[in-house]
């Protein structure tokens, strides 16, 4: 027990370190969303975000944290499923797949920015070179919002794919072997024995990637801009153009809706168990 | 089918080199096929180095250059000597002691940029620090302590409690036990820690842009070129600022494996 | 001479070691046995300071070592997995405990070369550690706890990793290292026959006590406890009621498998064979009781078989009468 103490006073600076500097400000960010300029106890703040639209910004985070989820995990599945292939150039093909990982999000947003144009644009070549029309990527809020999901997906899907990696070499062969003696085609094996025995795997790339998503700022920023806004472009909005406190209660609910969607995922994770 | 096989993974592996390839074509073409055309031929057309001559020469590039640089390397410094301590302890704790502990470092990953970097501008408005080399450099050492920790613990946990005893009972002291034996062991995993943390403070967007906005970091500087309209500086810029952080990456492909990007949750 | 003077640790509520007592000679090579879970390697990391004890002393001659850290006591320890530090070549890992010391490079050198030579590792002291064999990794673990001359040594289970021929091998190197050194070996190990071949005196472990303590061949002709007779041995001790062989109410009589002659009172159905080169062992059913015999000639399953028990022990509640 004494040792424990000991081992413990080792891990005490790091626990220290992100009390000060992660939930502290979290705290101050709740506290300073009730405050007006006088400092002061008020709702304000918050009654203030409905004249920002705060409604059409949530449904906006919502749509792009669920395009982008769908996307990484379909790719993903992909990318791993490939993974556990045997093929010459699979060493290349698994270092090239994992090179979005090193790429600033800033340089992926700048690379997208020439690829989805309203007009013309690589993505736009590229369809004219094969004879299909040509697409605005910004023609409305939706299209507006599959893009920025794009984007995104493109950079993060190696996570999730190193995540449903390991997932898929932690099933025993054997499974498959013997689903194989028994008759089951290769599309059959994926449904019944890949995609139960990943379940897991699955749970814990959405929750880790779903908070990530819900934090994506410099894509959508340099992307769409605030046309529309998402959650923490509102905030950043408020945060250079009106009150600490104003932006605060935008942060304050884009923390809310991470906390939820961390609850849910962990709910739904005990009800598997 | 055995063709697949090869389709496959070529058009996935041409997916994500695509954008690169984008930035590194705009780069090197003279602007008329590239910013200034509407529909951009998808090859090479012409080949210049006028882009990056002009961009480097017209924009501040240094000034950038050497603040990211010395805020990436002090988060690195910073999460190596925190993460040492921290990951050895977790390493050597019980599982029940341990897991809350983990689970709380990981929650901390989970929080928004934005609420930790709203309060604390203010913060360090007040203390000096806003703007500042160590400022930021306190605040994105969040997102990489955790990470840091995770690797070094598992780095710790390789090396058998055997050894420690057996040091002491060979009359080491646990200084002694430390610089001698269990540092130069786990030497890979603290390389692999300080360069992933340095790696994700140089990529770092969020809290750069509201910390350290007046003297900006590289991935700031570049935001600024675009807004500004200067895309051909943004992309010289990036491509320079993308090459090390590519070579790190492959280069740490061993340790960007699932069970450290999980956290070491095991399912 | 070391004194075990009421060794009690405990962790929470869970007993390890229940009063330990005992006392070892110098230069003995002392054998603790028992099965895994016993507690012998807590009680060896008690030795080693690495533990500490709830209650109890430790007094190597005459000193109180009792609350000495480790790197106090001056003792040595070859560990199961050897413990050998890995960023460190063979012979960095045998010089550490003098450099730690502060011995002189010259003299460092002489003592690390002269142990290698001892322990036939001379041509792999520039090895990385992490590139040489098991029985290598072994030699150096015993290399390093010889180098200097420490108050006793620790050997926990140190031949388990290796393999059976090997380990036969490494086994008598042992002793006879222990008898050139003229060392206090404290071994622990769980495989009787290991126990039996090596120790001058063996101590069983069993509920966090010494059940016996003895010369191997003792334990085996006089097992104090019914226990340690179905402990020790190839096949357990046999046990029947006393008045099967006429004697008094509440006496049992245990017979080792040997201790029989063929044809006799006792009669059994064979219920399995097990055949060890000309020993043939027979596992019989006699009224309801389990009993191993050595006989001489083939028998099959089924069979009958009648024998006389030629030697045996007499228990009351499981404990050995004088």
């Amino acid at each position: 027990m004494n040792q424990n103490l000991k081992y413990f006073l080792f891990v005490i600076p790091a626990i220290a370190y992100i009390g000060v500097f992660a939930f502290f400000p979290s705290g101050e960010a709740v506290y300073y969303s009730f405050l007006n300029s006088q400092g002061q106890f008020t709702l304000s703040n918050y009654k203030e975000l409905f004249y920002f639209n705060i409604g059409g910004t949530i449904i906006n985070t919502i749509i792009v944290v669920s395009l982008a989820l769908f996307l990484e995990l379909l790719l993903g599945l992909g990318i791993a499923a490939v993974l556990t292939w045997e093929f010459r150039g699979k060493k290349a093909f698994s270092t090239l797949v994992i090179v979005p990982m090193g790429v600033a999000t800033v340089v992926a947003a700048i690379a997208f920015s020439f690829i989805f144009q309203t007009s013309g644009g690589y993505a736009n070549s590229f369809l004219k070179l094969i004879d299909l029309p040509t697409f605005n990527w910004y023609a409305n809020k939706y299209i507006s919002l599959l893009t920025v999901a794009i984007s995104d997906s493109w950079k993060n899907t190696p996570i999730v794919a190193l995540i449903l990696l390991s997932g898929m070499l932690s099933i025993p062969r054997d499974l498959y072997n013997a689903a194989a003696l028994d008759g089951a085609g290769p599309i059959r094996r994926f449904f019944y024995i890949t995609l139960p025995n990943l379940k897991k795997f699955i749970a814990i790339a959405l929750i880790i990637r779903g908070v990530s998503e819900f934090n994506i700022f410099a894509l959508p920023l340099i992307l769409i801009g605030y046309h529309p806004s998402i959650l923490t472009t509102l905030a950043y909005d408020l945060y250079s153009t009106s009150t600490i406190y104003l932006s605060s209660a935008a942060a304050v609910i884009l923390l809310a809706f991470i906390s939820v969607f961390i609850a849910i995922n962990i709910k739904l994770g005990g009800g598997n168990k | 089918m055995n063709k697949i096989k090869y389709i496959i993974p070529i058009i996935l592996a041409l997916y994500f080199v695509f954008p690169l390839y984008i930035i590194v074509l705009i780069a090197f073409s003279p602007a008329k096929y590239t910013i200034e055309t509407l529909y951009q031929p998808l090859i090479f057309k012409g080949f210049t180095l006028n882009n990056l001559i002009f961009a480097f020469t017209q924009y501040d590039f240094i000034g950038p250059f050497f603040k990211s640089l010395a805020v990436a390397t002090l988060v690195g410094v910073l999460a190596v000597i925190i993460g040492i301590p921290a990951g050895y302890g977790l390493s050597r704790l019980p599982d029940r002691v341990a897991y809350p502990a983990l689970v709380l470092l990981l929650i901390t990953n989970m929080v928004p940029g934005l609420i930790v970097a709203i309060p604390i501008s203010a913060e360090f408005i007040r203390l000096g620090l806003f703007d500042s080399i160590p400022g930021l450099a306190f605040v994105q050492e969040l997102i990489t302590l955790p990470l840091a920790t995770f690797i070094l613990r598992g780095t710790f946990s390789a090396v058998p409690r055997e050894v420690e005893y057996q040091a002491k009972i060979d009359g080491a002291s646990s200084l002694k036990y430390f610089m001698d034996i269990l540092i130069p062991v786990a030497s890979a995993g603290i390389a692999a820690a300080f360069l992933i943390s340095w790696m994700f403070s140089w990529d770092e967007f969020t809290y750069a842009i509201i910390l350290s906005p007046i003297h900006p970091t590289l991935p700031i500087e570049i935001y600024v070129n675009i807004t500004r309209g200067n895309l051909l500086a943004a992309v010289a810029f990036a491509l320079v600022f993308t090459l090390p952080v590519i070579v790190l990456t492959l280069f740490l492909q061993k340790y960007l494996r699932g069970e450290y990007l999980t956290g070491g949750v095991k399912a | 001479m070391i004194q075990l003077d009421d060794i009690t640790k405990r962790y929470g509520s869970k007993v390890i070691l229940n009063g330990v007592t005992e006392k070892i000679e110098t230069g003995e090579f002392f054998v603790i046995l028992g099965p895994s879970g016993a507690g012998k390697s807590t009680l060896l990391k008690v030795f080693a300071g690495i533990e500490k004890l709830d209650k109890g002393k430790i007094i190597v001659d005459g000193k109180d070592i009792t609350n000495l850290p480790p790197e106090k006591r001056n003792v040595a320890m070859v560990f199961q997995n050897y413990a050998l530090y890995p960023n460190m070549s063979v012979y960095d890992n045998i010089a550490f405990p003098l450099k730690v010391r502060r011995l002189s490079k010259n003299k460092i050198d002489e003592k690390v070369r002269n142990v290698a030579k001892l322990l036939g590792i001379s041509d792999i002291l520039n090895m990385n550690v992490t590139k040489i064999s098991g029985g290598q990794q072994q030699r150096v673990a015993i290399a390093r706890a010889i180098v200097r001359e420490p108050s006793f040594y620790l050997l926990d289970e140190p031949l388990s990793n290796l393999d059976a021929r090997v380990r036969f091998v490494a086994r008598g190197e042992l002793k006879r290292i222990q008898k050139e050194l003229n060392g206090t070996f404290i071994y622990v190990t769980h495989d009787q026959k290991e126990a039996m071949s090596l120790a001058d005196r063996v101590a069983v472990l069993h509920n966090g006590n010494f059940e016996q303590v003895g010369k191997p061949m003792d334990l085996y002709e006089f097992p104090k406890t019914r226990w340690i007779g179905e402990f020790i041995g190839d096949f357990p001790m046999n046990f029947l009621p006393g008045k099967e062989l006429g004697l008094e109410e509440g006496i049992e009589i245990g017979f080792r498998p040997e201790w029989i002659k063929e044809g006799g009172e006792l009669k059994g159905t064979v219920e399995s064979v097990e055949v060890l080169g000309e020993n043939v062992y027979a596992f019989c059913t006699v009224k309801d009781y389990r009993i191993t015999i050595l006989v001489r000639k083939t028998v099959d399953v089924g069979d009958e078989i009648t024998f006389g028990v030629t030697k045996f022990r007499k228990f009351r509640d499981g404990k050995l009468l004088e």
